[in-house]
Formats: structure tokens, sequence, C-alpha cells
């Protein structure tokens, strides 16, 4: 068995055993939050980094699956498990007038909209409050240790939950990038002229790959709603979380399957450490870094930091030996 | 809703498009010529304001007075910005021109939060309270001079373009480079001269405002939604455009808040940009 | 008694040793997994500590509010510890652990997690606005942590939580406090004009005061909420002026406050003004307003000058020690590490669930763990102090005094409100 087998495989036996190893539930909880960046920044990349079409505004899709989800569990009772793909279905319905308007025309028309989806929406919330219970968030209802309706009171099933999303995001890209879309975007992203005048209907093309990114992205948001138990129009419609999330795709790889997951590692990192040492001190300290690491990527390796582990990677695979077995 | 109040609407509206305008006018100048979206514009307008904080803070200098040195200021802030950070990514891909202006953005805004404390700090003036009152309808003077400053401004930057040989030199840059180039201009020259001037005049349109606006690391964030819907409605590239459109979104925002709600300005403001994208998303002055 | 992880308690009594924190834990990690025994009796028996933990926002937007509680807090813990501490466990002394929630609630989840997974909490407080505290106090009822508050949304202990407490009055009280008195010097049928800040603080009140309206009598002409951190009022006050109110209800935070009751004035809006509170009970409202705050009202939760027992003597010592007024919160933060403090001595014990059992039986009616308005601290089953009620205060000659309930009030409110133009 290569080593190519047994590395990956042996790292996914780690991160399952990962919690137990954990000394106490904060790192869990660490462990949790880079799982959904994780899942974040690579159903980001689906539209940002293959589709070219930067988004600045996918907390509109994060916030809509929270808040759908939460709507529904509390006034209908319905198991998450359900609302779960309800959120990313409202998600994806949201997508869909974006992409007819927005994609029809080249520029940088999308990054703009998509800034003031994700506001209008975060006011809308706000305006609403009959609805949405406003600016005081909505809760979700404490039922202690509730397996079907997505509440537990260890972390260990929100981890794996977390973990299970993570790996699907990856598979899904990879599955992507391979299948026709895939192709049909990258050939848009590098001269979208001529794909088109190779029959490739661009803008339908960026819409799937649009309402891909937003329905995953919803998910996610209905995950965060259960694991917080607090949902706030700020916090998940905000435009800061926006750009964190761009953010972690660009600094991790855009366009690749594995570098958002490299970004979420390094950005949450970067966020633990500085509330740890600092006592949550110093506000703007980890992004002023993390945005700094943007600008020096964009310069010196705009292909994120991925390329620079995956030569460490094929060196350490390079070194280590076949298993015993068939091939090397 | 009586006469008096939509007056008062109205005329809000109007006074804030001055503000709105310029900063829209430096936005579309810079895509203009160098074909960059500024992302960061809104902290280019906070810096101005916190330089104009400071001065009045430390040497108690006027705001209106600091204009004179804000503005350089950030006229050679451009000028480092457009030669160390978007020179080297003139030729890439539109994408890695927009993370590295969102990338600024961030590293600016949070780089105030961290040195400045995300306190609001206003600048106390004698004249901060008074207001002319015209039957009854009440107009602040700091907002009135933050609209002519901009008006005179903005005039001054179209007599620049349009009379100097400079002035005509950008916009030559603006309609096609490589013409230019054959013409003897010098395209990097003009293109720290557009980002500069950019700066410059966002720089401008936060010294004029400080005088009713509060100062703080996010104030960005609130002009560049606006400045870019200005500047799409406006047409990308067009400074008369981006004049009237500011008219129409700032007197749209203002009467917004009066009937539709006090929280939903902005909303109103998106919608005007949904219903450009959708009817005419070359923007006012372009071919429909 | 010897707790495994006591070692990360110490950690944090140091604030520089934070930095340790990172590669000790990793170390721990692997060596407690390894070995089973955490390091056990390696650190000589210190005295007992009792371990709080403070989770307040001391900086972004809510760092001023944030930044006077802590004070009142650390004020409150030397008291106790001076006064020789918790006598059920041997004088052990009260060890405040703080972290700041930075006005953001995915912060407040993550602090509040550190706290309580790794500080060795007997108990824990915070957190100003009552969205953080709904956060903390959901992470409190997961690890089984009592937390105590002074927020005010009524979600807070409408849930049933059985570690939450909360000593202030509930938000949908405020309302009807203030509704109540501006009847009673205002009189029937006037006209009131209500506008909050659309923050789950302006939310949560505005609702009562709706409310509180229509009880009393007065004919609402405009009901409606604003963005927070707009940075012109113009617009509101003209559309507030356009309904001829006399009587203004705003709720809002410092800036709103101060830019609001200016363009009131600059628009010649005589309204009188009763405030829902926050930024309109600081020592900046007044600094910063000067005159022409003056006679302005506001609803507040607790005041320094409220008539319960050793309320001034408290009030001065905090003037004393950091130069302003103790406002409303900082007081209430003051008051609720008392309050944990006679929990633990009760429960003689700093195992948090002890902890929570001896809270549930608090019954104070003297001593700095009692004077809220009402001077009587008892939770009912859902961990409402349950003698509480809101205070109205008015601003006069630059104090800004109690003036209502009058069991509360130790001076008599000034009515009517001069017109801007009549003032001095």
């Amino acid at each position: 068995m290569s080593p190519r087998t047994y590395v990956p495989a042996g790292f996914l036996v780690f991160l399952l055993v990962l919690p137990h190893l954990l000394p106490n539930p904060f790192y869990v909880h660490i462990a949790v939050m880079m799982a959904v960046f994780a899942v974040l920044g690579g159903t980001w990349n689906i539209i940002g980094g293959y589709g070219g079409q930067l988004s600045l505004g996918h907390a509109a899709f994060f916030g809509t699956g929270a808040y759908v989800s939460t709507l529904l569990v509390n006034a209908y009772g319905i198991s998450p498990w359900i609302t779960l793909w309800l959120g990313g279905l409202a998600a994806l319905l949201l997508s869909v007038p974006v992409g007819i308007i927005c994609f029809r025309l080249q520029g940088p028309y999308f990054a703009i909209a998509s800034i003031g989806l994700a506001e209008a929406l975060r006011l809308l919330v706000l305006h609403f409050r009959d609805i949405t219970n406003g600016a005081q968030g909505l809760t979700v209802p404490f039922k202690g240790n509730a397996p079907w309706l997505l509440q537990f009171d260890s972390k260990f099933p929100y981890y794996y939950l977390a973990l299970v999303m993570a790996v699907g995001v990856v598979l899904i890209v990879r599955r992507m990038e391979r299948s026709r879309l895939g192709h049909y975007l990258v050939a848009i992203g590098q001269n979208q002229d001529a794909a088109e005048a190779l029959g490739i209907n661009s803008s339908r093309a960026k819409a799937k790959a649009l309402a891909l990114s937003a329905f995953l992205t919803g998910v996610a948001g209905v995950f965060y709603a259960q694991y917080t138990y607090v949902i706030h129009p700020d916090s998940v419609f905000g435009l800061g979380l926006s750009i964190q999330i761009a953010l972690v795709a660009i600094v991790g790889g855009v366009g690749t399957v594995l570098g958002p997951v490299l970004g979420a590692v390094i950005m949450e990192f970067f966020i633990q450490f500085t509330q740890i040492a600092f006592a949550g001190q110093y506000p703007g300290l980890e992004l002023m870094v993390y945005g700094g690491l943007l600008v020096a990527v964009i310069l010196w390796r705009p292909r994120g930091v991925i390329p620079w582990f995956a030569r460490l990677y094929e060196g350490l695979v390079a070194r280590l030996p076949a298993a015993r077995g068939a091939q090397a | 809703m009586d006469l008096t109040t939509i007056l008062q609407g109205l005329l809000t509206g109007i006074l804030m498009a001055g503000i709105y305008a310029l900063v829209a006018i430096g936005l579309t100048l810079i895509f203009g010529v160098v074909r960059i979206v500024n992302f960061a514009q809104g902290e280019f307008v906070m810096i101005g304001m916190y330089a104009t904080y400071w001065l009045w803070k430390l040497w108690g200098i006027d705001p209106y007075l600091s204009l004179l040195i804000t503005m350089p200021l950030l006229f050679c802030f451009g000028v480092l910005v457009q030669r160390f950070l978007f020179r080297p990514i003139l030729h890439a891909p539109d994408l890695a021109q927009i993370f590295m202006t969102v990338g600024i953005s961030v590293v600016l805004m949070n780089a105030a939060l961290f040195f400045f404390t995300a306190d609001f700090r206003s600048v106390k003036t004698a004249y901060a309270e008074w207001a002319l009152r015209l039957g009854g309808v009440t107009v602040s003077v700091t907002r009135l001079f933050a609209f002519l400053g901009a008006l005179l401004l903005a005039g001054l930057l179209t007599v620049f373009l349009t009379k100097t040989d400079v002035g005509k030199a950008l916009r030559a840059v603006a309609q096609d480079r490589e013409v230019c180039m054959l013409l003897g201009i010098n395209p990097e020259r003009m293109y720290l001269l557009a980002v500069g001037l950019g700066a410059a005049l966002a720089g401008a349109a936060g010294s004029l405002i400080v005088p009713f606006f509060y100062v703080f690391p996010t104030v960005g964030v609130v002009f560049v939604l606006v400045a870019f819907v200005v500047v799409i409605l406006g047409t990308l590239g067009s400074i008369e455009g981006a004049l009237l459109a500011a008219l129409i979104v700032g007197v749209a925002e203002s009467l917004g808040i009066l009937f539709a709600g006090a929280d939903l300005g902005l909303v109103v403001v998106f919608a005007i940009l949904v219903a450009t994208l959708i009817l005419r998303p070359s923007g006012l002055m372009g071919q429909a | 008694m010897k707790k495994g992880n006591r070692i990360h308690s110490e950690r944090f009594r140091d604030p520089v040793s934070r930095r340790d924190f990172l590669k000790g834990a990793a170390a721990l990690g692997v060596g407690a997994g390894l070995t089973g025994l955490p390091l056990r009796g390696v650190h000589a028996a210190a005295a007992k500590e009792v371990n709080i933990g403070v989770l307040y926002p001391t900086s972004g937007s809510q760092a001023r509010f944030g930044q006077m509680c802590v004070n009142a807090i650390k004020l409150a813990v030397d008291d106790i510890n001076n006064a020789g501490g918790i006598k059920a466990l041997g004088d052990a002394k009260i060890n405040a652990i703080y972290a700041d929630i930075q006005s953001d609630p995915g912060v407040t989840r993550n602090q509040a997690e550190r706290l309580m997974a790794t500080g060795n909490l007997a108990a824990g407080t915070g957190c100003y606005v009552s969205t953080y505290t709904l956060v903390a106090t959901e992470v409190a009822e997961r690890y089984k942590i009592p937390f105590v508050t002074g927020s005010v949304a009524d979600k807070i202990t409408d849930r049933g939580f059985k570690f939450t407490f909360q000593v202030s009055p509930k938000a949908s009280h405020f309302g009807e406090m203030q509704m109540e008195f501006a009847a009673k010097v205002a009189g029937k049928g006037k006209r009131a004009a209500v506008v909050y800040e659309d923050t789950d603080y302006g939310t949560a009140t505005s609702k009562g005061v709706i409310e509180g309206a229509k009880k009393y009598g007065f004919e609402v002409v405009m009901n409606e909420p604003y963005t927070a951190k707009f940075t012109d009022a113009t617009p509101l006050v003209n559309k507030i002026k356009a309904t001829k109110p006399d009587l203004m209800f705003p709720v809002s935070y410092i800036t709103d406050a101060l830019l609001i009751i200016r363009t009131m004035k600059q628009l010649n809006v005589n309204a009188s003004v009763f405030g829902g509170g926050a930024g309109y009970i600081i020592p900046d409202f007044y600094k910063e307003m000067g005159k022409d705050g003056e006679y302005i009202y506001s609803a507040a939760s607790w005041n320094y000058d409220i008539n319960c027992g050793e309320v001034p003597k408290i009030a001065e010592a905090y003037e004393k020690r950091y130069g302003e007024f103790l406002m409303e919160h900082a007081g209430e933060a003051y008051v609720m590490i008392w309050v944990i403090a006679d929990a633990v001595e009760r429960a003689a014990s700093t195992d948090p669930v002890k902890v929570r059992d001896a809270m549930a039986k608090t019954n104070l009616t003297k001593g700095p763990g009692s004077v809220m308005p009402g001077c009587h601290v008892e939770f009912d089953d859902k961990g409402w102090n349950k003698h509480v009620h809101p205070v109205m205060l008015q601003w006069q000659k630059g104090q800004l005094r109690t003036v209502f309930p009058e069991s509360d009030s130790r001076v008599k409110p000034v009515w009517p409100v001069p017109d801007w133009d009549k003032r001095g």
C-alpha cells in the first residue's frame, strides 16, 4: 500500500479519535469551529475559486439557513435534521435571482451585489422583529440531550457531524472539479468569450455553481444555529463573517480542494491564539494579521498557502516506505 | 406627513449626496484609469477622518483647515498603495485585484480598531450646532459646508480634467492605454496620479464630515456600499454620472427613512442597486 | 478537594502566564491523556480559592459599559477579600478570572467555553448585553455552572434554566414603570413618541413601553425602530417632530443618545425626554451634553442613590477609586459578586452544583448583596429576583438622581421640563 493511501487514511483515523485525545471540551469546540470554517471556505470556493465570482456576502446564505431552520424549529417543532435541508434549500432559492441578475454582466457587479444582499437581509431581519425577534436574536429551544432534535450535551456528536460535513464538502468539491461543470468553470475563468464561442453557457454554469455553494452554506448555517443555540442578525449576516469566509479560501488556496481546509485551520488558530494569549483584549489584532496575510498572499503567493504545503506533503510521502503489500 | 417634513427629508438627502459624490468620484476615477475596483475606498475616508480627528485633538486644528493637510497626506498614501500594492497586480486577473483591495480594507479597518479602539470619537467645534432656519426647515451649517466643499472639490477636479494637460492625459489613459503610450504619455505616472487623487478625495470627504459624524474604525463600511451603488448607477468611470447618481441615492435614502422606516435606509439603496442591474446595468451615462 | 485541573486555575491568576497556557495545555493534554495522573499534588497546598468567571465586553462597541462593570467587580472582590473572604472555606479568597468578550456573541461563546471548561469555576457573571448573556448562559447550563447576570431580556429567565440567575428587573417592566411615572407627572391623554435602537436592548424594552402607554392612556403617535450606529439623527428627529409629541421615549446607547438630544435642540423639538437607560445614564452623557442634558429622565435598573442600606458607602468608595459615579450596571455587577460570595459561603464548597443549590435559596435583605431596588434579593423558581423593580432617574443640576418610586428615591422629580429656548 503506497504512502499516498495510508497517510491520508491515517490522518482520517486521527481525526476520528481526535476528540478523545483532547484534554477538555474547549479544545473540541475549537476543532468544531475549524471544521465549520473549512466547510464555509470550501463551499465559497465553488463559486469564488472555481467560478471566479468573488462573493463578499456569503453570510447571506449562511444566515438564511440559520434563520429559516430556527424559525421552523421554534414555530412547528420540526426536527433540525429535516430543517437542515430546508435551510439549505432556502439559501439555494435565494441565490437564483442573484445569479440571474448578476451573471449576465461582466465586471465586479456580483461582488458588490453580494455585499448589498447580506446587508439588506441583515437589516430586514432586524426590521421584522415580530417574526424574527429582531436584534434580540433567536434561540433554539433547550432540550438538553436530544439527538433526534440535533442537540447534544457532549460536544463529540457536534464534532463528528462537523467532520462529516467538512469531509463531505471536500469530496463534493473534488467531484465537481472533475465534472463537466468544473471544466466549464475553468474554461470560463480563463477566457469567458472563448468558452462561450465553444457553446458553453457561462451564466448557467456560474448559476449552478452559486446554487450549490449557497445550498451547502445554508446547511452549515443550520448546523451553526444548532451548535451555538443563539443566532443574531449581526453575527450570522455580518459583513465580517462574509469576509472571513472569503479570506479562509483565498489564503488557503483559491480553486483548490484542500486549500480552504488549510485556510480554516490557520484562521482559527490565529483567532484562538489572540483570544487566549490576550484574554481577548486586543480586538482587531487577528484580523489585521490575517488581512496582512491576504495581501502578502496576493502579492507573492496568489495561489494560496496550499502549494507550499503540498510540496511539503510530497516531500514527506516520497520519503515514506511503501507498506507491505502489492504496489508502491 | 406634511410638506415641511418631506422638504426637510429632501434637503438632508441632498446635503448628504455631496459627500457620497465625493467618495464615489474617487472610486470611479481609480476604476476609470487603473481599472481596479477599490474596496478600500471607505477605509481611505476613515483614515481621513481619523487624521482630522487627531489633528484637532492634538494640535487644535479646525477640521476644515485640516483639509490642507489630510488631502496631501491621503494623496501620498494613495500613491504608495498604487506603487507597491496595485502595480504588481495590474495585469493579474480581476479576482486577484479585488482580493487585494479587500485585504487592504481588512488590514486598515482592523489596524484602526487595534490602535484607536472601537470608541466613537467626535470633534467639538464652536459652530457644530449652528443651523439656519428657513421656514419650518432647518439646515445644519456643518452639513451645508460639507456639501459646498464637496461641490467645490468636484468642480476643481472637473476643471483639472478638462482644462489642464495632465488632466487630459489622465482621461486619455482611461480611454485607451496603448494609444497613450504611443503618444508618449507615461501610464505609470497617470496611475499614480489617479490613485493619489482618488485617495485625496476620500480623505477630503473624511475631513468634511468629521464636524457632524462620529469617527470609528468601521465607519468606512457605511460609505463603501453606498459609494458603490452610486458608481454603478452613475456608470463606472463617469464623474458626471457619479454626481447625478449621488443625488438620486442620497435623496432616495433620506426619503426612504421617512417613508419606509428609520432602519431601512440602506435597504432602499440596495433596491436601487438591484433596479440598476436589472434595468440599466451600464448606468445612467452608459449605452443602454 | 484537590482537583486535577487546579493547575489551569493557577495559570489564570497572572495574565502574563496565559501565554504559557497554550504550551502547558498541549503538554498537559498529552500527559493527562497518557498517564491519567494529571500532576496531582505537584503544587504545595495553597489556601483554597474561589474562582469566578467574569465575562464582560471591555473592547468593541460596548467597551465603556463593560469596563465600568469590571471596575466595580474589582472593587467588590477587594472588599470581600479584605473582609476575610469566604469563612466557611477557611477564609478562602475570591479569584476573579476576567475575559473580554469583545462585544461579539461569537467571542462570548468562545470565552465562555474556555473559562467554563478550564477555569475551575464556582460561578460566572456577565455579560451586560442580553444577547451575550443568552449565549453565556446556554454554555453555563450545559457545563452546570451557576451564572448571575444583570441583563434584562425577559427571555433570559423565561427559559427556566436551572443555572441562570438574574438580579435585575425584566425588560418588559421598564416600559410599564416609565409610563406609570409619566402619567403621574404629565397627566392623561398626552402624545407619546417611542423610538428605539435596533439592538436587543431597544427591542426588548420598547414593547413594554408601548403596552404601558396604552395602559396609562397615552396616545402613541410614533413607534419606530432606527438603525443603531446611525450618524445623522436629522431624518429621525424630523419624523419625531412631525408627530408633535409631548413626551419622547428613546432607547439608545451612548452615541445615538447624544445625537438625538442634540438634534432635538437643533430642530427645536420640545418633547420631554424619558430615556430608556444605557446611553442616558452614564457619566459621559452629562459630560458631553452639559446643560442640555438637564431635566432628562431615564429608566434604570439601579442607581447609586437608591434608598437601600450601604449604597451610599459603596458609591463613595467607587467614586473615590475610579473618579466617576457608579453607574447602573456597574452597581449591579458589584452586588452580584456579593450574591455569589453569599451562596458560596452557604454552600461551604466551590462545587458549582452545590453553589447553584445554595444560590437558589438566596434570601438577602441586608448587606451589599441585597442592594437592588426593593432592597431584597430572592430568586424565584426560574432564577429571577422577584422583589426587584426598575426605577426612574432624572438629571438634576448635573447629578443623576432617583425620583420614582417614592420608596427608592431621596429627591422629588422636576416637572414640567422647560422648553429649549427658555433655559438659561
